[in-house]
């Protein structure tokens, strides 16, 4: 791997196809639609879209030629510029995580995008391999895994010598080589898994707006008026067919909402080997994205209100690097975002063997309660003083409306408030920390001592009053990540920064980076 | 672990004062402003109801100053910190207690500010970044502050292996 190779040949023929791709809708414009204009612009946009392709295939070529990356031991470089020249390096150990995607041109060409991404912020973060064939992106990835591992083993047996270390990680120090890179798929949804989730998303209601559009574009050619000329007014009236019109549009919309909803989540694939986790999905649009499992910062677990009265949650692993959206602005660090919360919980425990959810969680103090009651609610009191003000007559049936209004939030508010005393749960033992908040949703974070970056506690004159507090933690992530819970006991506030500087004891300090 | 719990030392004294010279200088400033805006409200006619916002803007404006001026002495009584091999530790606020732990190797850099205001009291303020947050200690003597600022950099030198 140690010699300078040039991308794909094929990074020409891609970027040419991308060129295209951008490009059709003003080909078919100029040539198609205006192909006998003869207005100065259509004239010099015919002969630019016979310099332009050309252009941009001597573009590439040039760069192709110019641009080049290695990869040694310890270093990824990527070379880059015309006239300019930069190298970009990235030490392999900083490497936050891995992203792949393959879009449709990608699929045809049968190449890949492949990035590196670093927990360093600005353009220096995140090192791309533009166009590779995907033998070699899955050489390097090989490549830069077995870097990646042979590090981690040596950090398992400093840390074994320190005897701070789980079960889990003791039994897998012993076990034999072999078994240890053996890649094992957690997770593929089932078609059953599919249909649930577009139904849980809501999905079919996306046919509406794709139908309001189509019947909008239409309509500039076709006068849907006519279809109700006397002549075919009868057919509207039949109530068989409007049952039967109603039916085919249900249909259609379910259906609709299930392809949707399989483009987008229908090829999950969940997998991990001894040192790595593996989250790859799209159909049409393919990412993959990969990340150590000693590098994952923490995991949340989010159930918002209709996916926890359905019993399913996301779980998401906070990890340090950078750029994690897929062309969706879908979260690339996802696990599959409708897993029943039994299995999610295996799940997690299955591909993080360190990580566990603990049902046992101590509760807030009964003062809490009080505290969050009597807490005023700046929100309603705005709004009531609005309504007060303008009694808007927002209902004409029902006499005082917007009285209505303002009582219907109060009773909201309350029992988001009452549920979030509720929800509100923690647990820190050993190395681990479990913090669940929440009001109609509710969200489950868990992270390691060890990971965390900083801690606060913070009791507002209230809170003291009340003797309870918040606390504060701080985990890496892009932005970083801060997780807060409110009105804990006091007593757990001051052993919470006990417990974190017991951090001290788990850490090993990096001879190497101090020079 | 109590002296870990409640960190132990304060800022200076002087730095009470440097607050109300800044308080004095930004109550000019906003005198000013209001002195314009007033004007202007009276020279162009603005409408009623903006001058009644600009009456209402300014004595809120006067309750927070007469605040600004109190403010300083208590956060002053209520500053602490310390540093040690292994954290950072700051304390602050009475209204709102808060207070952080920063582990000494999550620390980034660190920095001594003077303006012309601290430099009059000889005093200097430090701020240190970490791989998110920035934390400053606001008001300390000089040298106090030089050799602190070299031992968080001492501290700070070791890195843990990441992960």
């Amino acid at each position: 791997m140690n010699e300078i190779k040039r991308y794909s040949p094929l990074s020409i023929l891609y970027d040419f196809g991308d060129f295209i791709k951008n490009t059709f809708f003003i080909y078919l414009l100029v040539y198609v639609f205006n192909g006998n204009s003869t207005s100065w612009l259509m004239i010099t946009a015919r002969y630019a879209g016979v310099v332009l392709p050309v252009i941009i295939l001597l573009i590439s070529i040039v760069v192709w030629f110019t641009h080049k990356y290695k990869i040694d031991e310890t270093t990824c470089y990527v070379y880059s510029g015309i006239f300019n020249r930069k190298t970009q390096s990235i030490p392999i150990h900083k490497i936050q995580n891995m992203n792949e995607e393959r879009n449709f041109l990608h699929k045809i060409l049968r190449v890949t995008t492949l990035k590196f991404e670093t927990a360093a912020s600005g353009d220096d973060a995140t090192i791309s391999f533009q166009v590779i064939s995907n033998e070699e992106s899955e050489q390097i990835k090989k490549h830069v895994l077995s870097m990646k591992a042979e590090q981690t083993k040596d950090d398992l047996h400093e840390a074994t010598d320190q005897n701070h270390l789980t079960d889990e990680a003791d039994l897998s120090v012993e076990k034999p080589l072999n078994i240890e890179n053996e890649k094992v798929i957690h997770f593929q949804p089932t078609i059953k898994d599919t249909v649930k989730a577009s139904f849980t998303s809501f999905s079919f209601f996306l046919i509406i707006p794709i139908i309001l559009t189509i019947y909008n574009r239409v309509s500039d050619f076709y006068d849907f008026d006519q279809l109700l000329t006397s002549s075919t007014k009868n057919l509207w009236t039949s109530p068989l067919l409007i049952a039967v019109g109603i039916l085919l549009f249900v249909i259609l919309a379910v259906l609709f909402g299930i392809i949707k909803t399989y483009l987008q989540y229908g090829k999950y694939e969940i997998a991990s080997d001894h040192h790595t986790i593996f989250i790859k999905k799209g159909v049409l649009n393919e990412t993959s994205f990969s990340v150590p499992k000693a590098r994952v910062q923490a995991v949340n677990i989010e159930q918002p209100f209709m996916k926890r009265i359905l019993g399913l949650a996301e779980v998401q692993l906070v990890t340090a690097g950078g750029s994690l959206l897929d062309e969706n602005g879908g979260a690339l660090n996802k696990l599959y975002p409708f897993l029943p919360k039994a299995v999610a919980y295996d799940l997690i425990h299955t591909i993080l063997p360190s990580y566990q959810v603990q049902d046992h969680m101590k509760p807030l103090p009964k003062s809490a309660l009080r505290l969050k009651l009597l807490r005023p609610s700046w929100l309603w009191i705005g709004l009531t003083v609005y309504l007060v003000y303008v009694r808007p007559n927002i209902i004409s049936v029902i006499p005082y409306s917007w009285l209505w209004i303002s009582l219907i939030l109060l009773v909201i508010i309350y029992t988001s408030r009452i549920l979030q005393f509720k929800q509100s749960k923690y647990r820190f033992e050993d190395q681990f920390i479990q913090v669940q908040t929440g009001g109609f949703s509710r969200s489950l974070y868990l992270s390691k001592r060890s990971q965390i970056i900083e801690v606060t506690q913070k009791r507002s004159v209230i809170q003291q009053k009340f003797h309870v507090a918040t606390i504060g933690l701080t985990n890496r992530a892009q932005p970083i990540r801060i997780e807060e819970i409110e009105d804990i006991a006091e007593e757990d506030a001051m052993r919470f920064l006990e417990w974190y500087q017991k951090r001290v004891h788990e850490i090993t300090i990096d001879d190497k980076a101090h020079q | 672990m109590n002296n870990i719990q409640y960190p132990t030392k304060r800022l200076s004294k002087d730095m009470v004062k440097v607050w109300w010279i800044r308080e004095v200088l930004s109550l000019i400033i906003g005198i000013a402003v209001l002195i314009g805006l007033f004007y202007a409200s009276n020279a162009f006619n603005w409408p009623k109801w903006l001058h009644i916002i600009l009456i209402i803007g300014t004595i809120i404006y006067g309750g927070l100053t007469i605040l600004g001026f109190v403010r300083p002495y208590f956060l002053h009584k209520n500053w602490r910190f310390d540093v040690d091999e292994q954290f950072l530790q700051l304390k602050q606020g009475a209204f709102l207690e808060e207070q952080t732990l920063v582990p000494m190797t999550k620390i980034q850099s660190v920095s001594t500010k003077e303006g012309p205001i601290l430099r009059k009291y000889g005093l200097c303020s430090i701020t240190v970044d970490t791989m998110g947050s920035s934390h400053t200690i606001p008001g300390l003597p000089k040298d106090d502050a030089i050799s602190m600022r070299n031992t968080i950099a001492i501290y700070a030198k070791l890195k843990e292996v990441e992960q």
